[in-house]
């Protein structure tokens, strides 16, 4: 048996795929401790799970709030420069923290998210086997594929092909403040300094929750990339309880954590669906006061609650809107659901961009107008979207938390690569 | 002396008002100010059958001059009888049938100066005062409001012979286009008496009457119809909302209870102004009518959610109407009209179901979706701002 390290952004949508994982590793009777700042415990409800604190010093309780507001509006340069410079600091602080605390709590493998190479550089450091778990698109980089973060279609003329290429330089020029910690902090532990994120990849088993039917077509992954689908647990959900029309059609808006606050885009999408007389069920995921829940329902939202039972939700419904977070988006598509994607930071251009390519639904700027989204959730509620059936099939043989940790156990135990052709 | 109600204008949405007060609260003190010299106008205002619930039916049976049991519509590929009833009034039958009920409530000939929500001032300086004033003297521009055009010309005409029209022809396109969606539109009110209307839908300044009288005498021709005389002509502009801010447009209108165009009642598409007439003469008199600033508050509740369910409509013309080559625009209607006749009655009487609507916004246009979506975009009065 084996005690578990996981290292993963403190963003909840990368904890809730990880907690989902653990909560299988703990059943085989492994022991798992999620590392980060203290704030980002909040993200955890399984008990089973531990916690290990880091940088109490530099992060103290009360601090990941304004980290989270900086993530959910990064909309703007001078706020993603400010984005960027936080992520890297980030990283330095667990460089710097993380091989103590992996060594006192006598951690013997790392799962480390793509989006925190800190987790696959300390591992290396301290010669722990280590797994790289993709909660968002994977980063992997390949040549004629855009990189998940720009909301380019993917074709193959030459015009699109330097779009990539020049996209990409931006992107690597921005996130120098990354790179360059990332330099230094291999430095300091004694391994030789290489380039990005993509870079601080796992050489024994790479995990993604993004299957081959969803990302943009793929030649160059390596052999122990994984594909397992959404990272879920497969407890039963309680239904809905509320009274819905079962003869109307129901929209499902969720933006997910971060973005719940958006009271301007969801009053878009209450509006356009009061147009269309169709009924809107809203989870704002607590990021909406009182007065504005009301202001929503007056609109012509149906419901408008915190949280609704996700599962339960996209399978009722029959479009779902969403800001593109990867976690709604195949839960939308395991259940069937087209999706109509507003994306508005991070991975979410990509995920809307490969929504269209595979024809699972539509994708809006997250400033359209009432009669752009009531268009397009006329078309939407109307004509089939031909992409769903195959994908719903792809996802539901496609393994999730159990394979994951089929292959993560193999690693550990073999130390080799654990290619995705062969058996386990 | 003060009054309960003045109605300021004495057209459709007044007159009906009146009528319908006098029949179900003869206790209020009601007078209708019109400047000319009868009730009414010029005019000719129609509705399908299921505009109206039956008991609205009822109470308008006196006013209408004809009902037919279909319509035809006709275009290049498609003409279509339609099992749904149509009628008409008249603005003659109009004043001949409220006129003696109104008695000396009706003032005609009254140029209106200036007026509140509880004065006017005529220009003969006559001061008059009420509890409450509703202005319905036609449509007013607002910049808070973006409309498109349907103007027509018609003609009342007397043939030669028997038409041998049967039920009303509600769109033949099968005319030249011009600047916009043409169509000619024919009422056969009696065997050999027609009206026949030539109609433009525009964005801008109508064509010239002349123009449309040849467009008709072109028509009659065509169809082999002989005019004996012409026994009365009427023409007018149709508005089409295209967009709008509901809460500005009603700030500017400085809380002054309104009626009729004037109070944007009319459907946002097809410009039918008869039911909502109907509808707001049944709503006010199940309202208290005796304070000015409490009518206007319900009226401005009322008035924004007739304003909200007409959206649809509004997002389908800007759509129909703003997108593709103005001499295609036939092909639009083409297909709206080969749908099932009960959704085509649904979006007369502006109830279409999501069912309709999903069916009505998702189908496949003639215009190009890219423009049909830009066009569909423009939903606020700023997007229709001239550049400077």
């Amino acid at each position: 048996m084996s005690h578990f390290a996981v290292v993963a952004p403190p963003y909840p949508s990368h904890f809730n795929a990880l907690q989902a994982l653990a909560g299988t590793l703990l059943q085989r009777g492994h022991q798992v401790t999620f590392f980060h700042q203290c704030d980002s415990q909040r993200w955890l409800d399984d008990a089973r799970i531990a916690f290990c604190p880091v940088g109490l010093d530099q992060r103290p309780a009360g601090s990941l709030d304004q980290a989270l507001q900086l993530a959910a509006n990064p909309s703007n340069p001078w706020r993603l420069r400010r984005l960027i410079r936080q992520l890297a600091e980030t990283s330095a602080l667990l460089c710097a923290q993380l091989p103590a605390a992996l060594q006192q709590q006598r951690i013997d493998a790392v799962l480390s998210d793509q989006m925190e190479p800190a987790g696959a550089l300390v591992a290396e450091a301290l010669h722990l086997p280590m797994v790289s778990i993709a909660c968002a698109l994977p980063i992997n980089r390949e040549e004629g594929v855009p990189l998940p973060v720009m909301p380019f279609k993917y074709a193959h003329d030459p015009r699109s092909q330097r779009l990539y290429q020049g996209s990409t330089d931006v992107h690597d020029w921005l996130m120098r403040p990354l790179t360059q910690v990332l330099e230094t902090a291999a430095q300091r532990l004694g391994l030789p300094p290489r380039g990005g994120l993509q870079d601080y990849l796992s050489p024994l088993a790479q995990i993604s929750q993004t299957l081959a039917g969803f990302d943009f077509p793929r030649q160059a992954l390596p052999g122990h990339f994984h594909a397992v689908g959404p990272l879920r647990n497969s407890e039963p959900q309680a239904p809905g309880a509320w009274p819905l029309d079962p003869h109307k059609p129901v929209v499902f808006a969720s933006l997910g954590t971060l973005q719940g606050h958006r009271f301007g885009l969801f009053a878009r999408i209450a509006r356009a669906c009061r147009l269309l007389d169709v009924q809107l069920l809203i989870a704002h995921c607590g990021g909406l006061d009182v007065p504005q829940q009301a202001r929503l329902l007056q609109m012509g939202a149906a419901v408008v609650t915190d949280f609704a039972p996700q599962q339960w939700a996209v399978r009722r419904a029959d479009v779902v809107i969403s800001h593109g977070g990867l976690n709604t988006v195949m839960d939308a598509l395991g259940a069937g659901t087209p999706l109509l994607v507003l994306p508005i930071a991070f991975d979410q251009p990509g995920v809307a961009a490969r929504v269209v390519y595979h024809h699972l639904g539509l994708a809006l700027s997250r400033r359209a107008g009432v009669s752009a989204i009531a268009a397009a959730l006329a078309h939407l509620l109307e004509q089939p979207m031909p992409g769903l059936a195959p994908l719903q099939a792809e996802l539901a043989q496609a393994g999730g938390v159990g394979l994951a940790a089929d292959i993560i156990e193999t690693a550990v135990r073999t130390g080799q690569p654990v290619l995705a052709q062969a058996p386990l | 002396m003060s009054h309960d109600l003045i109605l300021a204008g004495g057209g459709l949405a007044n007159g009906l008002i009146a009528w319908r007060l006098r029949q179900l609260r003869p206790e209020l003190d009601v007078v209708c100010l019109e400047q000319q010299d009868s009730l009414g106008g010029n005019h000719t205002w129609s509705f399908h059958q299921h505009d109206l619930d039956h008991q609205q039916q009822q109470w308008l049976q006196p006013l209408v001059v004809r009902r037919w049991p279909a319509y035809h519509v006709h275009f290049p590929q498609l003409s279509r009888r339609l099992q749904s009833g149509y009628a008409s009034i008249t603005s003659e039958r109009f004043a001949q049938i409220i006129t003696p009920v109104l008695g000396p409530a009706l003032r005609t000939g009254c140029q209106i100066q200036a007026l509140g929500p509880s004065h006017v001032r005529l220009d003969t300086g006559e001061q008059l005062q009420a509890r409450i004033v509703i202005d319905g003297r036609g449509a007013q521009p607002s910049s808070q409001r973006i409309l498109a055009r349907q103007a027509f010309l018609g003609q009342v005409l007397r043939l030669r012979q028997p038409h041998g029209l049967l039920a009303p022809i509600v769109m033949d396109a099968r005319v030249a286009q011009g600047a916009g969606y043409r169509f000619v539109y024919v009422l056969p009110f009696t065997a050999d008496t027609l009206l026949v209307e030539d109609t433009h839908y525009v964005e801008r300044d109508p064509p010239a009457p002349e123009l449309l009288r040849a467009n008709i005498a072109d028509y009659l021709q065509a169809h082999g119809w002989a005019v004996a005389q012409v026994l009365r002509e009427e023409q007018g502009v149709l508005p089409i909302t295209l967009a709008g801010d509901f809460p500005r447009w009603w700030a500017e209108q400085g809380d002054q209870p309104l009626s009729g165009l004037r109070a944007g009642l009319f459907h946002c598409t097809t410009g039918y102004s008869l039911p909502e007439a109907v509808r707001l003469a049944d709503w006010l008199a199940t309202q208290p009518l005796d304070d000015a600033a409490q009518l206007s508050h319900n009226l401005k509740h009322y008035l924004s959610d007739r304003w909200h369910d007409q959206g649809f409509y509004r997002l389908l013309n800007r759509m129909l109407f703003l997108a593709g080559r103005p001499e295609r625009r036939w092909q639009v209607l083409q297909r709206f009209y080969q749908l099932p006749e009960a959704l085509i009655a649904r979006f007369y009487a502006g109830q279409s179901t999501w069912r309709d609507r999903l069916r009505l916004l998702s189908g496949k246009p003639p215009v190009p979706v890219g423009q049909a979506l830009r066009a569909a975009l423009r939903h606020s009065p700023r997007h229709y701002e001239e550049p400077q």
